[in-house]
């Protein structure tokens, strides 16, 4: 590692506000970004189910 | 009389042919071109290699096109069908998405941990510079993502193409995103290095029609029902909106601007502007990104191909 230890990593001299930020908002940006795709995957899978099962019970009734 | 009609009508579907086979000779034409355009930009190797491996490239492909044209248009053609259908994309896409996560995860990882505690300080910008880690991977794909809807933009308004639709529809959100990473993770950069947020430069300004581009898309897609209507407007806005990438590219070049020019094409002979040691995990990012990004597409088209056909037998069959 480039740095001393993890707190001259966590301060990065007079930059580490401005480093980690950056790093903060992009990197929870892009995992919610990566969440709500898989998550409206999942919901649209289930959706489905449902409507599938609703349907092939309405046929049994009929 | 009845021969000489037919033969007219033979003769006139093999000139129909001829549109389809210009379509695809521009479209692998452009591609080639928005490659090139990219890998010029790479600092890997001189540019006499990239120039030297484009021409026996080209002229491979098209000396190859000319001499066995059939291979060449019937391999063209499957992919365009096969990759076309969304049914074989569905299960295509399956199976390459364990691999693009894996292979996403490590280069993400390893080059955020390299460029942000491994990889040594500017001389000048000090620690700050480690911004570049995010700023540069999120604006290099914010860009390739808009040309890559531009494609799909243009196969989508003239071959009527529905997975090219539903391609843009998957392509926008990570795109928005990386756009406004980019603007975000620039803009604290800039307070340490040059002392403001914001500037109405002409790079940043044209990166941030570039997010808003990406939300005009996302924003038609939401606002018209139909989704074939949708994906037309959408497909539009995407080919028109292709200039304003030209412009961010070059618009350090074009323009006096705060932003600096591009580090990683003042290569030329003597090689890349930045060091190896800060280069390495650089590219481990950017193509960390690439892959996240395709990631993301390929989990967003499929829930866009399940929903789009739930009423086909093989979408049944898949869920239940």
């Amino acid at each position: 590692m480039y740095f001393d230890s993890f707190a001259a990593l966590w301060q990065m001299g007079v930059h580490g506000p401005f480093v980690w930020s950056a790093f903060g908002i992009g990197v929870a940006l892009i995992l919610l970004n990566v969440g709500v795709a898989v998550s409206r995957g999942r919901r649209v899978r289930r959706d489905l189910k449902n409507i599938i099962r609703r349907q092939k019970m309405m046929q049994e009734r009929q | 009389m009845q021969d000489s009609r037919a033969e007219h009508r033979s003769q006139a579907s093999v000139n129909m042919a001829l549109p389809g086979h210009f379509y695809l000779i521009s479209l692998v034409t452009l591609l080639a071109a928005v490659l090139t355009w990219f890998i010029w930009s790479a600092p890997v190797l001189p540019r006499s290699i990239w120039l030297g491996g484009g021409w026996v490239f080209g002229v491979v492909f098209y000396f190859g096109a000319l001499r066995y044209p059939d291979l060449y248009w019937r391999t063209l053609e499957r992919w365009y069908h096969e990759l076309g259908s969304p049914r074989y994309f569905y299960r295509l896409s399956g199976l390459w998405l364990p691999w693009l996560v894996a292979i996403a995860v490590v280069l993400c990882l390893t080059g955020l941990v390299w460029g942000l505690a491994f990889a040594p300080p500017h001389h000048e910008q000090g620690n700050s510079y480690r911004i570049i880690y995010l700023h540069v991977p999120a604006s290099s794909a914010a860009l390739m993502g808009y040309m890559a809807m531009g494609v799909a933009g243009l196969v989508a308004l003239v071959w009527r193409l529905k997975m090219a639709e539903i391609m843009i529809k998957a392509i926008a959100p990570f795109g928005a995103v990386m756009a406004a990473v980019s603007l975000i993770s620039g803009a604290i950069w800039g307070r340490p290095t040059w002392g403001t947020y914001w500037i109405w430069d002409a790079r940043l300004t044209s990166m941030l029609i570039l997010l808003f581009l990406y939300l005009g898309v996302i924003a038609l897609q939401n606002a018209i029902r139909d989704p074939r209507q949708a994906g037309r407007a959408a497909s539009l806005l995407s080919v028109v909106g292709v200039i304003n990438v030209v412009i961010v590219r070059y618009s350090v070049d074009w323009w006096q601007s705060l932003h600096q020019g591009s580090s990683m094409s003042m290569f030329g002979t003597a090689g890349s502007a930045i060091h190896p040691s800060m280069l390495a995990p650089l590219l481990l990012s950017m193509f960390g990104i690439y892959f996240l990004y395709a990631v993301t597409v390929l989990v967003r088209a499929r829930t866009e191909i399940l929903w789009r056909e739930r009423k086909s037998q093989w979408v049944r069959e898949e869920v239940s």
